[in-house]
């Protein structure tokens, strides 16, 4: 197969290596075979104890500290509570009419045309 | 055990390609352990092929050189990892790939000769008279875009698959396809064009 496709590249070979390269590239890799192998960054991690003894204390203090976050912020009051529900009552009354906006009338939406709505009501009277 | 091991492997061991994946995984176990021998023999099998992949990428023989070492560097420093390979001869088209990409990004920031200047397909030996072929077969190879000219050598010198040359290359199968497709088109208009 190899050789058909050769033949289509008019049956020529790509130029042979230099002469010196292979005591060149042979010498380099017989003393990287003496050297203490190069390992990429998860290898590393992977092999070294103190390394794998501080990534696990790191994912365990992030673990933790979550947890903690977690817990203290379902004993604190919500951030997300309303204000006026945890605030003291009032006493003018007038602002607490302002305060207390009033329900929306649901009959008078369906009134105004707004279909949907309609639709809502009539399905509730129905239920009902 | 180690004898089994460190037995030679038979078979064409100067093609490329004529290796089967058996014998190379058994050779990537040898070099796993450290042995020079395995090395030698490796040089023996794949320095052609991965010199003029590295030749046909950076059109530099003096480059092309410093690739092939660093793939024998790299192949003696990852020894530990060579046993989980699992398809050995990519692995080196691979390593020898990358390693030719960066030395053309490190090029791209200095000044260099043209590629024309070298040649990428030498006559057979025994057809020296073919060297006016070789010579105009390089200077059409030379005008193609390095992406094309790569896919044509993985596909006619080191027999991978279109799946291969996308993995060795780092593009979808289908991309390694067209290049290659796109290459040999424009090569036969080139032909055409200056016959």
């Amino acid at each position: 197969m190899t050789t058909e496709r050769r033949n289509q590249l008019l049956g020529l070979e790509t130029p042979p290596p230099p002469e010196e390269l292979r005591g060149r590239a042979l010498a380099a890799a017989v003393a990287a075979l003496g050297r203490e192998p190069r390992l990429d960054l998860w290898s590393r991690l992977w092999f070294s104890r103190p390394l794998r003894l501080a990534w696990t204390v790191i994912v365990l203090a992030a673990v933790v500290g979550h947890a903690w976050l977690y817990v203290a912020r379902g004993s604190a009051p919500s951030a997300r509570a309303p204000i006026v529900a945890n605030a003291p009552p009032m006493r003018d009354p007038e602002l607490q009419e302002i305060v207390d906006l009033p329900q929306i009338d649901r009959e008078l939406l369906a009134d105004a045309g707004l279909m949907v709505e309609r639709y809502d009501v009539d399905n509730r009277k129905e239920g009902s | 055990m180690q004898k089994e091991r460190t037995r030679p492997i038979h078979g064409s061991e100067a093609e490329f390609g004529g290796l089967s994946r058996e014998s190379w995984c058994e050779l990537f176990a040898q070099l796993a352990e450290g042995s020079v021998q395995a090395l030698e023999r490796l040089y023996a099998v794949a320095s052609r092929r991965l010199y003029g992949l590295a030749l046909w990428h950076t059109g530099s023989p003096e480059d092309a050189g410093d690739v092939v070492q660093e793939v024998f560097v790299r192949v003696a420093e990852q020894r530990r990892l060579l046993e989980q390979v699992r398809d050995p001869r990519s692995w080196l088209l691979t390593v020898a790939f990358r390693l030719s990409v960066d030395v053309i990004r490190r090029r791209r920031r200095r000044p260099t000769e043209s590629l024309d200047a070298h040649e990428l397909l030498v006559a057979p030996e025994c057809e020296p008279e073919r060297a006016l072929d070789a010579d105009r077969a390089s200077r059409l190879l030379a005008s193609l875009p390095e992406a094309q000219r790569d896919a044509i050598y993985l596909r006619h010198f080191t027999d991978c698959t279109f799946k291969e040359i996308g993995t060795i290359t780092g593009v979808p199968t289908f991309t390694a396809a067209s290049r290659y497709r796109l290459g040999l088109r424009r090569l036969r208009r080139l032909v055409g064009g200056s016959s």
